[in-house]
């Protein structure tokens, strides 16, 4: 009987522990009378039980407690109606029978109307009874049980009126997915320790299956098992980083990735990046059966050691279409599979077996709905035919990457696919390739069509009436890069070739604007970098029309326009300061002593200042109030960093 | 030039609040609504959003009114939404510097008002304040308090553990 007694007691302090851990708050305070009462009704009761002496033969034990020998108080009428007043039904029942199991005069079939006939000033005679131990123990556990809940219910009442208690279930979901999405927790589920801040919240989480769709390569096994179980049906999203499992996993990653396997059907999408030598269930989990999958990203990385299976394609199950997908390094084993049909986006990186150009017109050509386009450093392939010419349009087209390609397969590419509606594009064209400098002068071939919807010059190269677009051109040493000027619209155009083909360049993307129905304002940079430019000699005639800035960096590109600057003619047909033209600006630093007496010249010919003023100045600015001659748009001629030019 | 044709609102406690058609119509409620009944002088009740709430509503899509408007059916689980899960820009954060009770009200509101961006932000400035913290530090912050009876805290821990035992 000590013993019972002695864990009774504590259970009691486990209890009150527990709850103090958990963070149940005390109610005290004038809102909370019900409880206090409710308390010192408990307390008085808990004392009474205790104080019972026979059963609590510990009385003598120095090390008792002195609660346990306090004479036991009575428990006041108010206390029990107040506490009963408070419960509901179910509960107000259960406490007034567990009552009448303490007091034996409870009416426990009329509880809402709960009167004490007989309250006893102790209920040390009734637990005298050994017969009624058992029952005592199960009153007090009835009692602490509603307790619990009525405490539980009074704290679930104060939470109503939390702010955020205001926010209806759906949106406190959406709060969760966003939090579940941003957190990068790992070995653990972020939405556990969630579910474990409220009642209500707990409910949001545990009831909405979709915030339970994400199957991440960090969760261990029985988190992964958790997802699982608690996403009901909801489709799948598996993101399964490699480079993330610890190695001291071992065979940990391997079985989650059985899970997956086992699952697969559910997968709705896949990102994933696996080594080159993926293992077996890297394989089996591509090649599954994966009716309901939309996307599909499989980037490998390279191995340093051989080991497992080196996975160079897969076969992709037969199925509905899938919506995207991207593959690094892997390939498909056939480019022609029907879930290749109406792909929003196709993203194919260093492919060891990339698609022929036929394939992959073929895929374009069944995908009219497609929105994303990125083709990166494909392999050579020696069934890279050109194919007939064929004409894709593709109107939904927003964003096109092309770089890194080989020179025939780009302009097979350029020259099949039309894209009136892309607005990110990024196109890298290398002039060092075989193939570069003969591609690039058929995509810049006057007026082309292709070229100036890449560059977002509207239908057939016109550019939305009235206003003509800005763009912006920045040729340095070996790349040009073009892009359209002040919108939120990325449109890169990368150009690379060497030096010796810049003047070429220039010409031909100059005859390329000038050929166009309404020709676009251009601000054109020209920056050497550090290198020199030995062929710098360009016409700036073609860009006549185009140009609304100039800006010129390096002497040896600022030559040739300071010599045409002092050749000008006055002409607006056959000059090249072009009526839109309103800023000239030269980066002129001289490098040395050769042919400082033409800059010099040429300077002077332009500026009514007094070279000589200049010779010694170090970063002096010259610019002229006025430039007589010039066509009237033009406001300003800028020559910056002007250094040691003597005046011949 | 003929000025921005303008509409009326009216805020739960009677508040007028006159804007360009093209502001309100970042809200899809006030847009359907104009839609369906027709331009009309008469303001249009918002029985659930009173002034003080309308008015930074209202800053917001003020500030946003060229914007492109979000798909009607974007998918929220597309990969490009999900990897924007928690930004929020510059302006839009010191918009949605309030205290709870407003970042609430303006949560409710764009609920309401069916206008997604800003809800997003609500969101995603919520999940932003939760990130990090503790299930009792998030209490705290929420002036919530642990409701669970200590069986319910013992069997959500079971639940939340159970495939250990599997």
């Amino acid at each position: 009987m000590c013993r019972v007694e002695a864990k009774e007691a504590q259970s009691e302090q486990i209890r009150k522990g527990q709850r103090a851990k958990f963070g149940h708050e005390s109610l005290s305070g004038s809102k909370n009378n019900v409880t206090q009462a409710w308390r010192r009704a408990k307390r008085r009761g808990k004392i009474a039980v205790e104080a019972k002496g026979i059963l609590n033969p510990s009385a003598n034990n120095p090390h008792t407690p002195a609660i346990a020998s306090t004479p036991a108080q009575p428990l006041q009428l108010e206390d029990c109606t107040a506490i009963l007043q408070m419960m509901k039904p179910p509960q107000r029942e259960a406490v007034a029978k567990a009552l009448s199991i303490l007091i034996g005069s409870v009416n426990a079939e009329n509880a809402a109307q709960f009167v004490f006939t007989r309250v006893p000033a102790t209920f040390a005679p009734l637990l005298s009874l050994p017969d009624n131990v058992e029952a005592l123990k199960l009153a007090r556990s009835y009692i602490n049980t509603e307790l619990d809940a009525v405490i539980s219910c009074m704290q679930q009442r104060r939470n109503l009126a939390a702010p955020i208690y205001k926010l209806p279930l759906e949106i406190l979901v959406m709060i969760f997915a966003t939090y579940a999405e941003a957190s990068s927790l790992k070995d653990e589920h972020c939405l556990l320790d969630l579910s474990t801040v409220s009642k209500l919240w707990h409910t949001a989480i545990i009831q909405s299956s979709q915030l339970w769709t994400v199957l991440k390569s960090d969760f261990p096994t029985k988190i992964m098992k958790l997802v699982l179980q608690r996403s009901g049906n909801h489709p799948l999203s598996l993101i399964w980083d490699s480079t993330n499992c610890d190695e001291s996993e071992g065979g940990e990653s391997e079985e989650k990735l059985e899970l997956v396997v086992q699952n697969s059907r559910r997968l709705k999408s896949i990102e994933i990046l696996v080594p080159e030598f993926g293992g077996p269930n890297v394989r089996r989990l591509l090649e599954s059966n994966m009716p309901h999958l939309e996307k599909l990203e499989v980037k490998t990385i390279w191995e340093t050691e051989d080991s497992g299976e080196r996975i160079e394609k897969f076969t992709l199950s037969d199925g509905p279409s899938l919506q995207e997908i991207a593959l690094e390094i892997m390939s498909l084993s056939s480019w022609s599979s029907p879930r290749l049909i109406g792909l929003l986006a196709l993203e194919l990186t260093r492919l060891l077996q990339p698609p022929s150009i036929e394939e992959l017109l073929n895929i374009l050509s069944n995908s009219p709905q497609l929105e994303r386009l990125r083709l990166y450093a494909l392999g050579w392939s020696d069934s890279w035919k050109r194919p007939l010419n064929k004409s894709i349009t593709l109107p939904r087209i927003k964003e096109i990457e092309l770089h890194q390609l080989d020179g025939s397969y780009l302009s097979a590419i350029l020259a099949s696919i039309y894209t009136p509606s892309s607005s990110h594009v990024g196109l890298t064209i290398d002039l060092y390739d075989n193939n570069g400098p003969s591609v690039f002068e058929e995509i810049c071939s006057p007026g082309n069509i292709q070229l100036a919807a890449l560059l977002g010059l509207g239908d057939s190269g016109s550019p939305s009436p009235g206003v003509p677009i800005p763009i912006s051109i920045l040729v340095n040493s070996n790349t040009a890069q073009m892009s359209k000027v002040g919108d939120a619209e990325e449109r890169t155009i990368l150009l690379k070739f060497g030096e010796d083909l810049c003047s070429r360049v220039v010409d031909l993307l100059g005859r390329f604007f000038l050929a166009l129905p309404l020709i676009p304002t251009i601000d054109l940079v020209i920056d050497t970098g550090t290198y020199s430019w030995e062929n710098g000699a360009f016409d700036l005639l073609p860009w006549s029309r185009s140009l609304r800035i100039l800006s010129v960096h390096q002497p040896a590109v600022c030559r040739p326009v300071l010599k045409q600057l002092a050749e000008r003619t006055d002409s607006l047909t056959t000059g090249w300061l072009g009526p839109n033209l309103t800023s000239i600006q030269l980066c002129y630093m001289h490098p040395g002593d050769d042919e400082p007496e033409s800059d010099g010249a040429a300077i002077e010919a332009l500026t009514p200042e007094d070279i000589s003023a200049m010779v010694l100045g170090k970063m002096k600015q010259a610019a002229p109030a006025s430039f007589n001659d010039a066509p009237r748009a033009l406001v300003s001629l800028t020559i910056l960093r002007i250094v040691n030019i003597r005046k011949t | 030039m003929s000025a921005a044709p303008q509409v009326t609102l009216e805020s739960s406690d009677g508040e007028k609040f006159k804007v360009d058609k093209e502001v309100a119509e970042r809200s899809v409620l006030i847009k359907n609504m104009i839609e369906d009944v027709g331009e009309s002088d008469n303001p249009i009740p918002l029985p659930n959003v009173n002034a003080s709430v309308l008015k930074k509503v209202l800053e917001y899509c003020e500030h946003h009114r060229g914007d492109p408007l979000p798909a009607a059916d974007a998918d929220p689980s597309n990969d490009d939404n999900r990897k924007r899960a928690t930004e929020i820009s510059d302006w839009d954060q010191k918009f949605i510097q309030v205290d709870q009770e407003m970042l609430f009200e303006i949560i409710l509101a764009a609920n309401y008002m069916d206008i997604k961006p800003l809800l997003d932000v609500g969101c995603k400035t919520v999940a932003n304040m939760i990130k990090g913290k503790t299930p009792e530090e998030i209490r705290k912050l929420f002036n919530i308090v642990n409701d669970f009876t200590p069986e319910e805290e013992a069997q959500i821990k079971k639940e939340n553990e159970w495939a250990e035992d599997r």
